[in-house]
């Protein structure tokens, strides 16, 4: 059995352009977890989830041999996850989006993010209808802009935009909802 | 400015992490090994076809030499009897040319200077081979043609019997052809006392003594 030190992620990814199930091994304890909780913001189900990154990993592996080391791996990787999700989406049909149109409540108080966990906000975001989910994945997350999002999801701007302000309602519901909540379990303890 | 349920859910869920479980990794390679077999598959099933290809490409390119050879032959000797054999005259043109072949006394040798002329045409030894071939069946195909053509004409037998033995066959023997006819006439016109006869009896006189004073010269 061949043992390979991989003192740098250059060379990791070198290892695994030839295939190289050690430093495969590697990358994907470096970055499964974190691919998982992309997959997981998109997948309201932990099993699916999982399910999405091995695919997205398998891909990976298959296509690194095309990676050019001209961007950061990891934002490469994270592509390629947030595609994969997108495509299981498309294939379930579960991507139904709205074109109601409602504007976001005008008073947020900002402090009261502080108060949540991020489970608790994970499970907001699981509340949420996939097509609201995935827009403001998306924008809000990702960092996609409107016409990016309109092209990923073959949709218009107006739809993308509609669909982030109703995630956005929906979620500062849900927010006053769980800190309303937290503050009665305080009291009675 | 980031919008603040934006800046909330981008602050706690950016670098959100889920581990996943124990079996991950088993899965995933599992999931990579099926698909090295599935690229196995396809190069074996390429490389399969390409075989099947290679090798019945082989069986047509081992089987067409023989078969291009004997249409290089064919070829061949269909251009040779084009440029070295006369065609088979239709009946409208048998007769210039039975005057011609008459004329030029159309023979094995006569045969021969048409293959010299035609002969800087072929270039190769092989073609030269076939032309000899075809070149002694010469004399022969012309004896047919010529046959061909006189019976085209519908020279009689009897008219034929005049021509070589100079006997004027009997009445019902006779033929109704023009050609015929003309022979009859010319036959009794020979055999007859009257003017014409002395008149062709003096014209072979004065033949035959230039031939005479002609050889006497030589």
């Amino acid at each position: 059995m061949n043992l390979h030190i991989y003192t740098s992620e250059d060379q990791l990814i070198e290892g695994c352009k030839k295939n190289e199930p050690t430093a495969q091994k590697m990358l994907f304890d470096q970055y499964a977890a974190q691919m998982l909780g992309i997959c997981r913001r998109y997948i309201n189900n932990t099993h699916d989830a999982e399910c999405i990154m091995i695919e997205g990993f398998t891909k990976t592996f298959e296509a690194i041999s095309k990676f050019r080391n001209e961007g950061s791996f990891e934002g490469w990787l994270k592509r390629i996850m947030i595609n994969c999700c997108l495509g299981y989406l498309r294939k379930n049909k579960s991507l139904s989006l709205q074109v109601e149109i409602s504007e976001a409540g005008a008073l947020y108080d900002e402090t009261i993010g502080d108060a949540l966990e991020k489970e608790d906000l994970l499970k907001m975001i699981d509340r949420l209808p996939t097509g609201y989910r995935t827009v403001f994945n998306l924008f809000a997350i990702e960092g996609y802009s409107h016409m990016e999002i309109a092209e990923e999801l073959n949709i218009t701007v107006s739809t993308s935009k509609s669909q982030l302000n109703r995630a956005r309602n929906l979620l500062q519901r849900f927010i006053q909802e769980t800190v309303v909540n937290k503050r009665i379990t305080t009291v009675k303890q | 400015m980031k919008h603040p349920i934006d800046h909330i859910f981008n602050q706690h869920l950016q670098q959100y992490e889920v581990h996943p479980s124990v079996d991950a990794w088993e899965r995933l390679n599992e999931s990579l090994r099926k698909k090295k077999e599935q690229k196995i598959k396809l190069w074996y099933s390429i490389a399969a076809s390409l075989l099947v290809v290679g090798i019945s490409s082989f069986i047509i390119l081992s089987k067409q030499p023989s078969g291009t050879q004997s249409f290089t032959n064919d070829a061949a000797i269909s251009e040779i009897e084009k440029t070295v054999l006369p065609e088979k005259p239709s009946p409208e043109e048998s007769v210039p040319v039975i005057i011609e072949k008459s004329k030029t006394n159309t023979s094995k040798d006569d045969a021969l200077a048409i293959i010299k002329a035609v002969k800087p045409k072929q270039e190769n030894q092989a073609n030269q081979k076939v032309q000899k071939e075809q070149l002694s069946e010469i004399p022969q195909k012309l004896e047919n043609l010529q046959a061909s053509i006189s019976s085209d004409l519908h020279i009689s037998n009897d008219v034929k019997m005049i021509a070589a033995v100079g006997v004027i066959p009997s009445e019902n023997a006779k033929s109704n052809t023009i050609f015929d006819k003309i022979t009859n006439t010319a036959l009794e016109i020979k055999n007859s006392n009257g003017v014409m006869a002395e008149i062709r009896q003096f014209k072979d006189e004065v033949i035959s003594l230039e031939f005479f004073k002609t050889k006497k010269s030589i």
